[in-house]
């Protein structure tokens, strides 16, 4: 009898003024995760193939366009990187207005070096970026990319990579993605879905989505 | 965060574009095995991959199987591989059984696709060269083909007409 009264008087009420506390909490937290941006906001610290310093502030200053990828890749990266290439040739003074990095998924093998003079055959505005493994999986996580090394036959290796480009704006926010269609076009896509954009107009969506 | 990744590729549909168009003067025939546009992308510099395309058509009722490349001078190893996109993250396996091709059908090794994979360039792939590989197919035999070196951004179907 004694623990049904208090059952009744005392859990249940606790259990409903909790349940009523944690709805709201979770309808503002909800609320606001849903209005705000994705910010980069880790303390990586990697290296341009020029031996500069890539840190946090550098995604701060101006709107970037980053793929990840490596040298050893025969198919998405060249594909990717010459249709990067494509692109800031048509942005052309607007291209400055944007920074643009390959971040190496296989930093074993693609020293600054290798990544330098292969990244020469592109275009000169794609910075290439390496350092050590952990600093770049701090950028990988925080961009949400995935990066799987998958050993094969002879110690050879391949990786599975996110083969999309993630667009940011000057607050490090993550606003876009380009995405491939057939290895011959990129589609911007606007991350909240306020902007549909038409199809074959790479270069206007770029400007439009970093509202240059 | 929200990813919208809506685009997925049509394989079928990418296969019908191209058979009105896919014409080339390279065209080889073994038994009941026809190729055509046998084209490799021209490297970056320090690149120790490239990767090889084609048209392939199984003219007989039985599937037949590309099972290797071999006397391949340019590059240590070569695999044939299957590349997929899965959620935007490219994942490439090699195919150890090979490739196999249906009876009546055609396959295309494209960016983004199917390719022949050279591994440890010894030279980098320089336009307008041809690169020497023999396919090797489990019932028609074998047959060496010339992978001609292209600018990336090549496509056999927009671009045949220049070379025309």
């Amino acid at each position: 009898m004694l623990g049904k009264k208090i059952l009744l008087r005392r859990i249940l009420p606790a259990l409903f003024i909790t349940s009523i506390i944690l709805t709201v909490i979770a309808f503002f937290t909800l609320q606001k995760s849903s209005h705000n941006l994705d910010r980069v906001d880790l303390n990586f610290s990697l290296e341009t193939v020029n031996g500069d310093q890539f840190t946090q502030d550098k995604l701060l200053k101006k709107p970037s366009i980053i793929f990840f990828g490596f040298t050893h890749c025969p198919d998405v990266c060249p594909s990717s990187l010459q249709l990067l290439s494509n692109l800031i040739q048509d942005l052309g003074d607007d291209a400055s207005k944007i920074n643009f990095y390959f971040v190496t998924a296989d930093p074993d093998r693609d020293t600054k070096k290798i990544l330098k003079e292969y990244l020469g055959y592109f275009d000169k505005k794609i910075i290439g970026i390496t350092g050590d493994k952990a600093e770049l999986n701090k950028l990988y996580g925080a961009l949400n990319i995935y990066i799987k090394r998958i050993d094969l036959d002879n110690n050879n290796y391949t990786i599975d990579h996110t083969a999309s480009f993630i667009i940011l704006n000057n607050n490090a926010e993550i606003i876009g993605t380009m995405i491939h269609e057939d290895f011959s076009k990129l589609l911007v896509i606007d991350n909240f879905g306020k902007i549909q954009f038409p199809k074959e107009e790479v270069k206007k969506n770029i400007i439009r989505l970093l509202q240059l | 965060m929200v990813f919208n990744f809506a685009v997925a590729s049509d394989k079928h549909h990418e296969h019908k574009k191209y058979e009105h168009e896919y014409h080339h003067n390279d065209k080889y025939k073994i038994g009941s095995i026809e190729i055509e546009g046998v084209y490799t992308f021209i490297t970056p510099p320090n690149a120790k991959v490239a990767a090889g395309y084609m048209k392939i058509e199984n003219e007989a009722r039985k599937t037949d199987t590309l099972l290797s490349v071999t006397n391949v001078s340019f590059a240590e190893k070569v695999e044939i591989h299957e590349m997929i996109m899965e959620n935007q993250v490219m994942k490439m396996r090699p195919l150890v059984d090979g490739l196999n091709i249906t009876g009546d059908e055609e396959v295309y090794l494209k960016p983004s696709g199917f390719h022949i994979m050279f591994i440890g360039l010894k030279e980098p792939i320089v336009k307008g060269k041809m690169y020497k590989g023999t396919l090797n197919f489990k019932n028609a035999g074998s047959i060496t083909v010339n992978f001609k070196a292209v600018d990336r951004g090549y496509h056999p179907d927009k671009d045949h007409h220049k070379h025309h």
